[in-house]
């Protein structure tokens, strides 16, 4: 484009009338001001430049400050030097979602889906609020919670979602080598995840609530807080009770993660269940019950009978070694066995 | 959908299948302030194993009740059953003035 205008004003020199550029007036000189190719007599005598005013009239023209505006869109550039062949065009909106959704489908061991009807945005921002705050007692003061830090409530595209839950159930399930967004997973997926239990439920206005582990302490918060049965938890925001009369739990899926190993053997399972999780008391509740259940069962004897195993094998293992090390002067072979069996025996 | 009309929705589903989608749509139709302006909204989920898709249950101002099984049903056609009655009394609202 810069040595376009440069020619054509060495042009516009040599033959004033010959096509009046509208660049031609700035002067194009070199870093010391001295103006660019003077002597060069080859050039003056040069024919006009071939300038394919055809192709870009608007170029030549129309003055060059003017910014040309030609609008594009991300989702048109399909291929892209770095991301594999997708279905869709890698670079836009759905693929990303499907890629957000699929993540968070591997990932989570529980997700509860739920309908939104028609929650205004103060409304969203005091429930999401009061549930930050709620979580945040669950831990003393000053220390971290990083499932509450990454239990999250999204709204969800349900077509997207529905098509990311395929490749989750479906094709993860078949050990799909393709990525998730690829034709492959695409192809395989399509007509089968209709069939899938949760699809009737991504129809309308849905959302999703993902917890990072299964924790029934957090579970429990969340869940009381936004589909209480029957009355509302005391002392909320009367904004985040208008929104919560507003949100209808439908289902959960759990399992099906990378933690646990299970890819693609998610379950869904009902409302009732998820209450039913919910009201369980914390792992730490739990293992102490274990403990206070075996101290009370005569624990001691359980104890001894399961350091048994591990105990002879140390000593077994010790006597072999100061034999061979020799700090044991046991002469004749058969005696290092047979100091090793009783050890053994114990 | 014309909903000042309506004073009373009793809205069940069963979100497992496909027959309860008209139900559940029908309950994110009903406005976001409904029920600052006196509306009473009730949603039961039904549990998995329930052989009814979904019902809606609908009381208007003059008292009027219409209770349908949306099961085999559209949207549309749940909508249009609902402001047939609506039209009739938004005409008697604006006859008597």
């Amino acid at each position: 484009m810069f040595v376009h205008s440069e020619n054509l004003r060495e042009c516009s020199e040599s033959r004033p009338n010959f096509l009046e550029h509208p660049n031609s007036s700035a002067r194009l000189t070199t870093a010391r001001g001295r103006p660019r190719n003077r002597n060069s007599t080859a050039l003056q005598i040069q024919m006009p430049p071939r300038i394919p005013l055809s192709a870009r009239p608007a170029l030549a023209l129309k003055p060059t400050t003017q910014q040309l505006s030609v609008r594009t869109y991300a989702a048109v550039s399909t291929a892209s030097p770095t991301q594999p062949p997708s279905h869709r065009a890698a670079d836009s909106r759905k693929t990303q979602l499907h890629r957000t959704y699929l993540s968070l489908l591997r990932s989570t061991p529980l997700m509860l889906v739920f309908q939104h009807n028609n929650l205004k945005a103060v409304e969203w921002s005091a429930l999401r609020r009061e549930i930050t705050a709620a979580l945040a007692k669950l831990t003393p003061a000053g220390e971290h919670d990083a499932i509450a830090e990454h239990t999250r409530i999204n709204v969800i595209r349900g077509g997207v979602f529905s098509a990311a839950m395929g490749v989750a159930e479906i094709y993860d399930k078949q050990g799909g080598k393709e990525h998730g967004t690829s034709k492959e997973a695409y192809k395989l997926t399509n007509k089968k995840r209709q069939k899938h239990p949760l699809s009737p439920l991504l129809d309308g206005p849905v959302g999703i609530v993902t917890f990072p582990v299964m924790s029934p302490p957090h579970i429990k918060t969340v869940v009381d807080i936004m589909f209480p049965e029957g009355r509302a938890v005391k002392g909320l925001d009367p904004l985040a009770l208008s929104g919560i009369q507003k949100l209808i739990l439908l289902a959960a899926r759990v399992d099906g993660h990378a933690a646990s190993g299970s890819i693609g053997t998610g379950r869904v399972v009902d409302g009732k269940m998820v209450r039913w999780v919910s009201a369980l008391p914390g792992f730490e509740a739990l293992r102490g019950q274990v403990v206070a259940m075996l101290q009370s069962v005569g624990g001691a004897d359980l104890v001894r009978t399961l350091e048994a195993l591990p105990v002879s094998a140390v000593r077994t293992i010790d006597a072999h070694r100061k034999v061979l090390s020799g700090e044991l002067d046991v002469k004749p072979e058969g005696e290092g066995e047979a100091e090793a069996k009783p050890a053994e025996s114990s | 959908m014309i909903t000042r009309h309506l004073t009373n929705c009793a809205i069940s589903f069963n979100p497992f299948t496909k027959a309860g989608k008209t139900a559940r749509i029908f309950a994110s139709l009903l406005p976001p302030d409904a029920r600052m302006n006196g509306m009473k909204i009730a949603t039961t989920v039904l549990p998995r194993e329930s052989q009814i898709g979904g019902i809606v249950d609908v009381t208007f101002k003059d008292g009027h009740n219409i209770k349908l099984d949306t099961s085999k049903m559209s949207v549309n056609d749940l909508v249009e059953e609902m402001d047939r009655h609506s039209r009739g009394l938004e005409r008697k609202d604006d006859l008597s003035g």
